[in-house]
């Protein structure tokens, strides 16, 4: 009995997934508690809820160089757009070369979003010196929900040189979040139709071995919200071989700044954006700049087109009257509806941004996109 | 939905928590599920809750973008990325907008990446063709070691040059990793 599952199917007869569920009320589905506490969780929208790593998301962004005298003031740094609520767990920033400790002349930072007036956090090297490549942590604040960053808003980064201000280079941030489970928990834990209680074995509780047929479908009212395949891979609803809906939690995000851009660029710079490990549904893409562009009244702007090296996914003007949008600093802008066809992206593609000016295109600061996809395979 | 033969089929039962539930005590190091594809398991739940899923869902990444990097940069130390939890660093790439100059006559970038909690190398690549950097190319920085990161540890980069270095344009790095 030592390795025993409480739970163990081979071979079984049929195609379908071995185990279905399919609930009306938004029951849970699998709920596994760990010495008393829940760590693992499946609900009936398909979203994994878990106090393990798996909760916890990570972007990157490069910000670059502030100067000393406040220029950087007028900035405001977008970093992270999404589309479902999410919340900041932890923030880290860190330079490329030391930054030490001055009472009267420094740079505040300000972790910030478009939804609320609210720091998220702060820090300042009044107090904290930098020292070249190690993370300082941005503490988040939590009592005015400036922590949860709702769905379409933007996580912005905002400097305030003090007296002189202070040079600070090769700025990096990272962000930690986990994304909001998108319906409440109901019910009692206990009203199970089966538990086991530290069940006698030493193997899976659960186990299955099969050949061929899928093992889980998870659905409410009839419409698969969850599937895991053959491959083990997680779906959203697998539909004449289109997943036509996936849960908050099956999104992934990037954000990529590539800087500045000036009418040199036109038509030769190529900023890459992303590689996929494997193929991937390209769902939005976001972008914004530091500085507030205003639409221009005629012609004079910049066409982003984002493609596959080959081909166009989707583009947007940035100052174009008419067809356009303003540009305000720190603020992310959806791009619009992507070719579902050429939107899907395999371990072998490369995304990538081009540019073309149109009249005489406005120098552009920081300009920055935020990649939100699903993984197909 | 008709002939999906299932083994368990759970359609509406009574009730509002859990349809099942599994509790292990503290000292129980069994794992939750074990999926397994002709006996080799491709999605599994461990005893910590935490999934290990087949195909894309098992490696996540994230990038850096660091920016312009002038020719001579090797003070220049960049953060890549602060880790909340354990992760192992499975592949690391670097690209940039523009091609680099010439790598003629010695000038070169050496790129590593390195583990914040004791410096050791992780990897490290350097240009040694023409160009060193080619637009919109993701080069690899070769194999991997010391690649287990701790929660709250990091990896930032080191950039050496030879000769007078190489400037390169639009800097990012790429980190691909799977969760501990």
């Amino acid at each position: 009995m030592g390795a025993t599952s409480v739970v163990h199917i081979d071979d079984s007869v049929g195609n379908g997934p071995a185990l279905i569920f399919d609930v009306n009320n938004k029951r849970d589905i699998l709920a596994y508690y760990l010495d008393g506490t829940e760590v693992f969780a499946i609900m009936s929208d398909g979203f994994i809820r878990t106090t393990t790593g798996w909760a916890y998301r990570q972007i990157g962004v490069g910000i670059g160089d502030f100067a000393a005298d406040g220029t950087n003031d007028d900035y405001t740094y977008p970093i992270f757009r999404a589309k479902h609520d999410v919340t900041i767990i932890s923030a880290h920033v860190a330079c490329d070369s030391a930054v030490a400790l001055n009472a009267t002349n420094y740079q505040h930072i300000y972790l910030e979003q478009s939804g609320n007036s609210n720091d998220i956090g702060t820090i300042s090297t009044k107090a904290t010196a930098f020292v070249k490549h190690v993370p300082r942590e941005i503490t988040i604040g939590t009592t005015n929900d400036q922590d949860h960053l709702a769905a379409g808003d933007t996580l912005q980064l905002r400097t305030l040189a003090v007296a002189a201000g202070v040079a600070m280079y090769g700025m990096t941030v990272t962000i930690c979040y986990t994304i909001d489970q998108p319906n409440k928990t109901i019910g009692t834990a206990t009203d199970n139709v089966m538990r086991f209680i530290n069940e006698i074995g030493t193997a899976a509780q659960f186990k299955c071995d099969f050949a061929s047929r899928p093992f889980m479908s998870i659905r409410e009212s009839g419409n698969e919200r969850l599937h895991i395949d053959i491959t083990g891979k997680m779906h959203g609803a697998i539909a004449a071989g289109m997943n036509f809906y996936a849960c908050a939690d099956q999104y992934y995000y990037q954000t990529i700044n590539t800087g500045q851009l000036v009418t040199a660029d036109s038509a030769t710079k190529i900023s890459p954006l992303f590689a996929p490990h494997c193929t991937i549904q390209l769902e939005n893409v976001y972008f914004g700049a530091i500085t507030t562009y205003a639409r221009d009244s005629n012609t004079n702007g910049w066409l982003l087109s984002i493609t596959d090296t080959s081909t166009s996914l989707v583009e947007a003007y940035t100052h174009l009257y008419g067809s356009g949008t303003d540009l305000v600093k720190g603020q992310l802008y959806d791009m619009g509806d992507i070719n579902r066809e050429w939107g899907r992206l395999t371990s072998s593609d490369k995304l990538c941004v081009e540019y073309l000016e149109a009249g005489t295109g406005p120098t552009t600061n920081g300009l920055t996109f935020t990649l939100c996809y699903r993984k197909v395979t | 939905m008709a002939d999906e033969t299932p083994c368990y089929n759970f359609v509406n039962p009574p009730g509002t928590g859990p349809i099942i539930r599994v509790d292990n005590g503290a000292g129980n190091a069994r794992d939750l599920l074990d999926f397994q594809a002709s006996s080799t398991e491709v999605f599994s739940v461990s005893t910590a809750g935490l999934p290990d899923p087949g195909g894309g869902d098992a490696k996540r990444t994230v990038l850096c973008s660091y920016g312009d990097l002038p020719a001579d940069a090797d003070l220049i130390e960049p953060l890549v990325h602060e880790f909340e939890k354990s992760v192992t660093i499975t592949n690391v790439y670097i690209t940039c907008d523009t091609d680099t100059a010439t790598a003629d006559g010695g000038n070169t970038q050496t790129f590593t990446l390195n583990r914040g909690a004791d410096s050791n190398e992780i990897c490290s690549w350097a240009t040694s063709a023409d160009p060193g950097l080619t637009q919109n190319t993701w080069q690899s920085l070769g194999a991997i070691s010391d690649e287990t990161i701790a929660a709250d540890d990091y990896v930032y980069g080191t950039i050496t040059k030879a000769g007078s270095g190489l400037i390169v344009s639009g800097l990012i790095y790429r980190v691909e990793y799977t969760l501990l």
